[in-house]
């Protein structure tokens, strides 16, 4: 009895030893997958690439599709799944796709992929947000597997950069069941599983026509809570985390197992003026304000080194974006402006704000302090973001902050968006800075359109109902052992060309 | 009985319905305009007035209501303006975490509180006592929020032995449900304790040990059993809470439940979800205390339901 229990003992030791061997040799047969995990302050909305204006749908996308043509993190056009294209006449681009790019359920592209997408795009019963950017697209049509034309209504400037938004969907591809939780694109990585409000797990998709990622894996996941997301990189459960808070960076620049990275971003801060009533309908009390505003005290004290002074209506690197002479800080100057301007004594004005962006509350403080040195008392008014925004739109304002980002990357989603008279969005009626913007948006030759940009970008500056203060910096946190990740100021993350190191 | 119960749910009906009331009376009567918010700062005027019209924002207020008001029942609350998914469907997705989350902190905290609560209530005004009643003062206490990243910095950054956030494995919960627990812990423990020193001096028990029984079960059978009341009513109200999210603590750890789902709604203005987490909570606590109201008469056989 006693020999048949140590005989069964023995047994049992000798499988687990079996079994450690086998267990051991296969994973070492098998390299050891390589994963990535992204902790990202911000929500994933949908999978699907039409139905949202969020960034980070944006971002998603670009691991899953690919668009016709990319916007590289300098602002170029590059091509992407169209090899090449050409413009027959202002308003018909022909593009030609590159072969045997397939998705990964093994469908292969064809020029009714890129018909398709752009057609749910524009129909108002996908009910897609981006449809706004599309109201002057003719048709799509398809000339062969491999050519499709689309036509505009009228010439777009930035066309080829509104494309650069656009993932190529497989045809009818929101008939197939689960689109929106698994869809299937072109692009580098496939979807594994979408856990909302969790995570978002890819895999390399090992025959992307650009060639395989360098990582197996990517985990993208969600940690609203500052806080944790650092804590999570430092203990090595994420490898890289977006939106550092400043107060962590010094703790963090000790930390030899963390690389910290920031990209001055294209989202830029700026106080508008409102000119369709009394007192800035008069340039002189603009140009008063524009010599009592100085913004480096609140770049430097109140951001602390998050942000970066505006240097034009545009953040640098969007296309047609370019540096003006800052204002000198002149008090004096100022207070001439507005005796000769008839307010003697100054005036009172309100400035309405919301706590969208962070520090909101201290800039606008602070403004109504500098504002207020020569003359401007402003009572500052901070609203419900609910309420902020219908007031904006319904003009009920005299100033208020206001901040946004560049989702294309070219000038005309910002400039004739906010500042032509027929957007009615801060009272400013410039006859000039109008033609300036329609050239920008109808002249389809790049240079020609830089230049209206630049002589637009200069009325706005000295004229206009602006004044820019600042571009936020995006501040990323990595693992030492990540390598190849480059922040973008649009705040595209990509992962495609990111590899760790063992 | 059945009488009983019917009466229950529909008075509990009308306090959902209330609460939907309520919810259709803050959102349309705040100021600021959903449909500016949700299409942002790109949108043109016509499309702001479509949508308006499609979504019958209108239609008179009080056609509103209606309209509202039978679609709450039915459980259509409308799309989520973030995830453009119906808000239902987003609440269900994220309430197994939530669940999972709460019956995680239940296990954790009621048995250490019920036991500290004994052990204090028996040697009140001793070392023990003050222990377990400054411990449950502290977890009672301590914010939440605090405790989570408190955690997090010694379990998760430095000793490195368990995930400072996320969803997926039993080491996952460790943290938020500690984090939860603590609360119930504490209110639970002195409850307990004030319901022993209460009925420790009563008759019964002295007849109890009287009769030789064993103090552990003096105490477990016949002293536990009529301290149970205001311990289980507690102990529903906190699991109504905890099921309609905690939402500090589910933020703070990064937990895909309900209560980082309302928390983020609330931040987004998405008004449908908000209202689907208000009337999906309010519609719990109607559930839960129905269900400790006749759990009185299984505690208590006196009590008897007309």
């Amino acid at each position: 009895m006693k020999a048949l229990r140590l005989s069964r003992g023995s047994l049992v030791c000798g499988v687990l030893v079996l079994i450690m061997v086998l267990g051991g040799g296969l994973v070492t047969i098998g390299a050891t997958p390589k994963s990535l995990t992204y902790g990202s302050a911000e929500r994933i909305a949908t999978l699907d690439p039409q139905m949202s204006l969020d960034i980070t749908v944006f971002a998603v996308s670009q691991h899953i599709f690919d668009p016709l043509v990319i916007r590289d993190e300098n602002g170029t056009i590059l091509p992407c799944l169209a090899e090449s294209w050409d413009m027959v006449d202002p308003c018909t681009w022909r593009f030609r796709l590159r072969r045997g790019v397939r998705f990964h359920d093994g469908t292969p592209l064809t020029a009714e992929c890129v018909k398709y997408t752009l057609d749910r795009l524009v129909n108002p019963s996908t009910k897609s947000p981006q449809a706004v950017l599309w109201a002057d697209l003719k048709d799509v049509q398809v000339v062969d597997d491999s050519t499709v034309v689309v036509r505009t209504t009228r010439p777009i400037g930035p066309l080829l950069y509104n494309l650069a938004l656009v993932p190529i969907l497989p045809s009818g591809a929101d008939t197939k069941p689960g689109f929106s939780q698994k869809p299937v694109g072109t692009g580098p990585f496939k979807v594994v599983r979408w856990l909302k409000g969790d995570r978002l797990v890819l895999e390399a998709n090992r025959d992307y026509w650009r060639g395989s990622p360098k990582i197996d894996r990517l985990e993208w996941r969600e940690i609203p809570e500052a806080a944790t997301r650092v804590s999570a990189l430092e203990s090595g459960e994420v490898d890289v985390v977006n939106n550092v808070p400043p107060e962590e960076v010094p703790r963090l620049k000790e930390n030899p197992r963390v690389t910290l990275m920031s990209t001055p971003s294209y989202r830029s801060v700026f106080l508008w003026m409102n000119c369709g009533r009394a007192p800035f309908d008069n340039p002189k009390v603009r140009d008063a304000a524009r010599y009592a505003i100085d913004p480096d005290p609140i770049v430097n004290h109140i951001l602390g080194g998050s942000a970066t002074r505006a240097r034009g209506p545009l953040a640098p690197g969007i296309f047609g974006a370019c540096k003006l002479e800052p204002y000198s800080y002149d008090i004096e100057r100022a207070k001439k402006l507005l005796v000769e301007a008839g307010y003697p004594k100054g005036f009172e004005v309100s400035l309405k704000f919301a706590e969208m962006d962070v520090k909101m509350k201290e800039v606008a403080e602070a403004i109504a302090h500098q504002l207020g040195k020569v003359g401007i008392r402003v009572s500052l008014v901070q609203q419900d973001v609910a309420v902020w925004v219908s007031d904006l739109l319904a003009l009920r304002w005299d100033m208020v902050t206001a901040g946004g980002t560049c989702l294309t990357g070219d000038a005309d989603f910002i400039l004739r968006r906010l500042y032509h008279s027929s957007a009615k969005r801060t009272g400013y009626v410039n006859p000039e800075l109008d033609r300036l913007l329609e050239e920008g948006q109808t002249n389809v030759d790049q240079d020609a359109r830089a230049q209206a940009y630049a002589r637009a970008q200069k009325i706005l500056w000295d004229d206009g109902p602006a004044i820019w203060l600042f571009e936020y910096v995006a501040t990323y946190a990595a693992d030492t052992k990540v390598r190849g990740f480059r922040p973008r100021p649009d705040d595209m993350v990509n992962f495609y060309k990111v590899s760790i190191e063992d | 009985m059945t009488h009983y119960v019917v009466r229950r749910l529909a008075r509990g009906l009308l306090v959902v319905i209330g609460v939907v009331t309520l919810v259709f009376i803050v959102m349309r009567v705040v100021p600021g305009d959903p449909i500016a918010l949700m299409l942002g700062s790109v949108a043109s005027e016509e499309t702001v007035r479509d949508l308006a019209e499609k979504m019958g924002l209108t239609k008179p207020l009080t056609v509103q209501f209606c309209v509202f008001l039978r679609q709450a029942l039915q459980g259509d609350f409308g799309e989520s303006l973030f995830y453009r998914e119906p808000a239902l469907r987003l609440y269900l997705q994220r309430l197994p975490a939530t669940l999972e989350l709460t019956i995680a902190a239940l296990l954790i905290g009621i048995a250490p509180a019920v036991l500290g609560g004994i052990l204090a209530g028996l040697h009140a005004g001793k070392g023990l006592d003050y222990v377990v009643s400054i411990g449950s003062l502290a977890g009672q206490s301590l914010p939440n929020y605090w405790v989570g990243l408190m955690l997090i910095l010694v379990f998760a950054r430095t000793l490195r032995v368990l995930p400072s956030s996320g969803y997926g494995t039993p080491s996952h919960f460790v943290l938020p449900a500690v984090t939860l627990a603590l609360p119930t812990l504490g209110v639970t423990a002195r409850l307990v304790r004030s319901g022993m020193l209460e009925v420790l001096p009563l008759d019964f028990v002295r007849t109890a040990r009287a009769k030789g029984l064993p103090e552990r079960v003096v105490i477990l059978k016949h002293v536990l059993k009529n301290i149970l009341i205001p311990v289980v009513t507690m102990l529903g109200l906190q699991t109504g809470s905890l099921l309609g999210g905690a939402f500090i603590v589910e933020t703070v750890f990064a937990w895909p439940g309900v209560g980082k789902l309302a928390i983020e709604a609330i931040q987004f203005r998405d008004y449908p979800v908000v209202a689907v987490c208000v009337m999906m909570t309010a519609a719990m606590f109607v559930a839960i205390n129905t269900a400790v109201d006749l759990g009185y008469a299984y505690l208590d056989p006196r009590i008897r339901y007309r």
